[in-house]
């Protein structure tokens, strides 16, 4: 039973008999326990470890150390983790007045970034003064 | 270690680098941004930086940066306000000293290469 597990269902009726044949389990004991998917383990020792990148939860850290499994697949973590975009604000809004809604945000597309700041370089040579950069979660610029 | 006030804590580092010339690693030179504060010793050759550029102090600056990025990651992922954010520092430290450095090739931590045996990570 190596790696993490979680229960779908109380703990008391996680203790039952498990090695039993498959055709006399009645229908209340089948899977109670089900694994953490390997994306879901890279999700996990990513905010473990204080939100590292990519290479060091990958790789790095099973070789450095015990105790940390090894961790090759579900390599998205780095780049879906909210708390990492966040983490590099260090300030936050303080009024509400513009925010028309609070919303936590998962998933390429769904969240774009608009600067309506002065955008230098471009408005040197540009006669439409209005240019601004919108970036999106992807990387995509328009 | 977190001080109450914002005096320097010349002491701590005095001993410190006192404890690390017995440990084989001779400490010549010592780097610092223009506080002065350990300018009255002359166990070390101090090497202050120019007046009003910190950023020639890069090496201890930039842990500034790096702490306050894994701290505040981990306070908005635990959902907690921004006070408790001490506590949320030492625990980096203590994270951060176990995690490979990149200075190392990130085949060793920097746990590893002060104590010279591989950090347990099992109870994070």
């Amino acid at each position: 039973m190596n790696g993490l597990w979680y229960a779908t269902q109380p703990l008391l009726d996680c203790i039952r008999p498990r090695y039993k044949d498959w055709n006399d389990t009645p229908e209340s004991t089948i899977p109670i326990l089900r694994r953490l998917s390997k994306a879901a383990m890279h999700e996990l020792w990513h905010q473990r470890l204080c939100h590292p990148g990519e290479t060091v939860v990958a790789s790095a850290v099973s070789r450095t150390s015990e105790g940390v499994p090894t961790l090759t697949n579900g390599r998205n973590a780095f780049f879906k983790c909210d708390a990492c975009t966040r983490a590099k604000m260090k300030r936050t809004a303080k009024s509400t007045k513009h925010m028309t809604r609070e919303s936590s945000v998962y998933g390429a597309g769904q969240m774009f970034y608009v600067d309506f700041g002065f955008v230098r370089g471009s408005d040197y040579h540009m006669k439409d003064k209005g240019g601004r950069i919108i970036t999106s979660r992807d990387g995509y610029h328009s | 270690m977190l001080s109450k006030n914002k005096d320097p804590p010349v002491d701590f580092v005095r001993d410190f680098l006192a404890t690390h010339k017995d440990r084989n690693c001779p400490v010549i030179r010592v780097r610092t941004d223009q506080g002065g504060e350990l300018c009255a010793s002359n166990e070390f050759i101090l090497e202050p930086t120019g007046a009003g550029d910190p950023a020639q102090n890069g090496k201890a600056e930039s842990p500034n940066k790096i702490f306050g990025k894994m701290m505040r990651g981990m306070l908005y992922n635990a959902g907690l306000g921004s006070e408790f954010w001490s506590y949320a520092l030492l625990h980096a430290v203590y994270v951060k000293n176990r995690l490979p450095h990149s200075a190392l090739h990130m085949q060793r931590s920097s746990y590893e290469a002060y104590t010279g045996g591989k950090p347990n990570l099992s109870l994070l």
